[in-house]
């Protein structure tokens, strides 16, 4: 090897080494002590072992205002590739914290964009870890363009590739809107996310609020319903990631795979799960359990809206959304939280192929000036929009309450469900019986020499005629009373049958859901 | 355990597989993989870890 080759080397090799050093020894212990992986650590922990390649690790920033020549690093802050996680490529971007707060310029933006175009040529998913301390500054509009990129990247490929976002670090301002527009956000117990920061809230509205009760992962993940997923630590959070990534297909040409589970029936153990007595609660994740093969529930915001769960199973090995009224919260009433929730859920099986079951047992949309003022009509209009669009499988089983408006929008024969079951407690009607009888029996009631046995009667009357599923199955509203041990073999039958739906909707640029 | 040791043993694993005489073997060179940083991470803070896999 002669000196030129050599020297050559020897440069490379440099720049390898500058790039891999991120922000240096000290930076990098830092991250460690607050209980952070690196940008690269992260990359090893989602992929399958050995798998992850770096992509463009030469990147470096253009800018050299404002002492940026001599602040800038190889790699400028991020480190992007591919690699494979249960054996299928996807791509991925890593923000590093330690290289000038992970901060976010042209030429970083321009890396990320470069791995999420080739996550969209290649059909597989994208996954985005967040660390950063935003825009940087230094860079000016040309750090705001590059988030521009990003996001309107984030909205073309949305429907195409599953999009995840991993927040692990602070996350603020202009940046939050990536994670928001890609299809689930993971949080760590110690990041945050905030459109404006507790300094900016002070300064602006006098309000006096810590990082974390401002957009901290709890937050996120039970009041704003921002997060998806929260986890303690990085990785744990990544194994949620690489968890997640095993129900979902490559992309929207894709099928998702078949796992082999152990696919044991507890269908025998729903009657004693549910009590017939509608106005007792129980949790419908039992039900949910009992149904699909053992352990393979994966429930999707487990503590936002808890009067809804939404989540994937397999049964027989495959994939489905489940969406199940849970009578332990608010009894299982729709409310606006609970409407955007399910909706966002059904409309992301949709996009990826993913048969949906729901589980029916509704009494109402929930009742108040708080949900009137704040659009409940505009939000319960998206849970309709997005059961009535799906094109998937969609199989519901009536399990109790099926009432009204609410009754109508749990996927409903009218709205399109393929197959609608209910079991022999289930009570399909206008609204219960106390109050249908309070409204059409008001008069007779009124009328009667013993009011109280008039009510008595008439509650009898409306019990014995509406609140049972026969009514529904007469007219062709339910294709099937069932007993509850049949459940999930009933529905393992259907989902067989309804392998090969093709239901085309009619042409359109796209819909107007009621955002 | 010497380096050198252990590179013999290595060779001789492998010859043996591809049923190569071990005699006819000549390391040119040899790169030792080192533990990688998260490995290092896990390694050095004692933590617990295990990727999950798919169907766990």
């Amino acid at each position: 090897m002669d000196e030129l080759w050599q020297n050559s080397i020897e440069r490379l090799n440099a720049r390898r080494e500058s790039a891999k050093a991120a922000g240096g020894a000290e930076r990098i212990a830092k991250q460690h002590s607050s209980g952070k992986l690196t940008a690269r650590e992260r990359m090893e922990a989602l992929f399958d072992d050995g798998t992850f390649v770096e992509l463009n690790d030469q990147t470096m920033s253009r800018a050299s205002d404002f002492g940026m020549d001599k602040k800038k690093r190889i790699g400028d802050g991020v480190v992007t590739g591919y690699g494979y996680i249960h054996g299928r490529v996807a791509f991925a971007s890593s923000q590093d914290f330690t290289v000038g707060g992970g901060s976010l310029g042209e030429a970083q933006a321009q890396r990320i964009c470069r791995a999420m175009d080739k996550a969209m040529e290649m059909k597989a998913p994208f996954i985005s870890i967040n660390d950063s301390g935003g825009a940087r500054i230094e860079e000016g509009i040309d750090s705001l363009t590059g988030y521009a990129d990003i996001f309107y990247r984030n909205t073309i490929a949305s429907g195409v590739i599953p999009q995840i976002s991993v927040i692990m670090g602070p996350c603020a301002g202009g940046a939050c809107y990536s994670p928001a527009i890609t299809d689930y956000i993971f949080m760590t117990d110690y990041s945050q996310m905030f459109i404006t920061g507790p300094a900016v809230v002070k300064s602006v509205t006098g309000e006096v609020i810590s990082s974390a009760d401002l957009g901290g992962a709890a937050v996120h993940g039970s009041t704003s319903g921002v997060a998806h997923f929260v986890y303690p630590d990085d990785l744990s959070c990544l194994n949620g990631v690489r968890e997640l990534l095993g129900y979902l297909p490559q992309s929207n040409l894709d099928s998702t795979l078949e796992v082999p589970g152990v696919a044991v029936d507890n269908s025998a153990a729903l009657a004693d799960i549910v009590p017939a007595d509608s106005k007792k609660a129980y949790d419908v994740r039992d039900v949910i359990n009992s149904i699909v093969d053992m352990g393979s529930f994966f429930e999707v915001q487990p503590l936002f809206a808890r009067n809804i769960v939404v989540g994937f199973a397999r049964l027989d090995g495959e994939t489905i959304g489940i969406i199940a009224n849970q009578s332990l919260y608010m009894a299982g009433s729709l409310e606006i939280n609970a409407s955007d929730k399910a909706a966002r859920f059904i409309r992301f099986c949709d996009s990826f192929n993913i048969p949906l079951l729901t589980l029916v047992d509704v009494p109402a949309f929930l009742p108040g000036s708080q949900q009137e003022h704040n659009g409940i009509i505009r939000h319960g209009a998206k849970l309709l929009y997005s059961y009535s669009e799906a094109t998937v499988p969609k199989i519901s089983v009536i399990m109790r309450k099926a009432y009204g408006g609410a009754y109508i929008a749990m996927n409903s024969k009218g709205i399109g469900a393929d197959v609608v079951y209910a079991w022999p407690v289930a009570e399909i009607a206008v609204m219960g019986a106390s109050g249908a009888v309070n409204i059409i029996g008001k008069k007779a009631i009124e009328a009667a020499e013993d009011p109280v046995a008039k009510r008595q009667e008439l509650l009898d009357d409306y019990n014995e005629k509406f609140m049972n599923p026969y009514i529904a199955a007469e007219h062709g509203y339910v294709d099937e009373v069932i007993l509850p041990e049949e459940t999930r073999s009933k529905i393992a039958t259907a989902f067989k049958m309804l392998k090969t739906k093709d239901k085309i909707l009619p042409y359109k640029k796209h819909g107007n859901i009621p955002l | 355990m010497e380096e050198a040791q252990i590179v013999a043993m290595a060779v001789a694993c492998i010859a043996e597989e591809n049923g190569v005489d071990i005699d006819k073997v000549v390391v040119r060179s040899f790169k030792k993989v080192e533990k990688t940083g998260l490995e290092k991470f896990i390694a050095d803070n004692n933590i617990s870890y295990h990727k999950y896999q798919l169907g766990e």
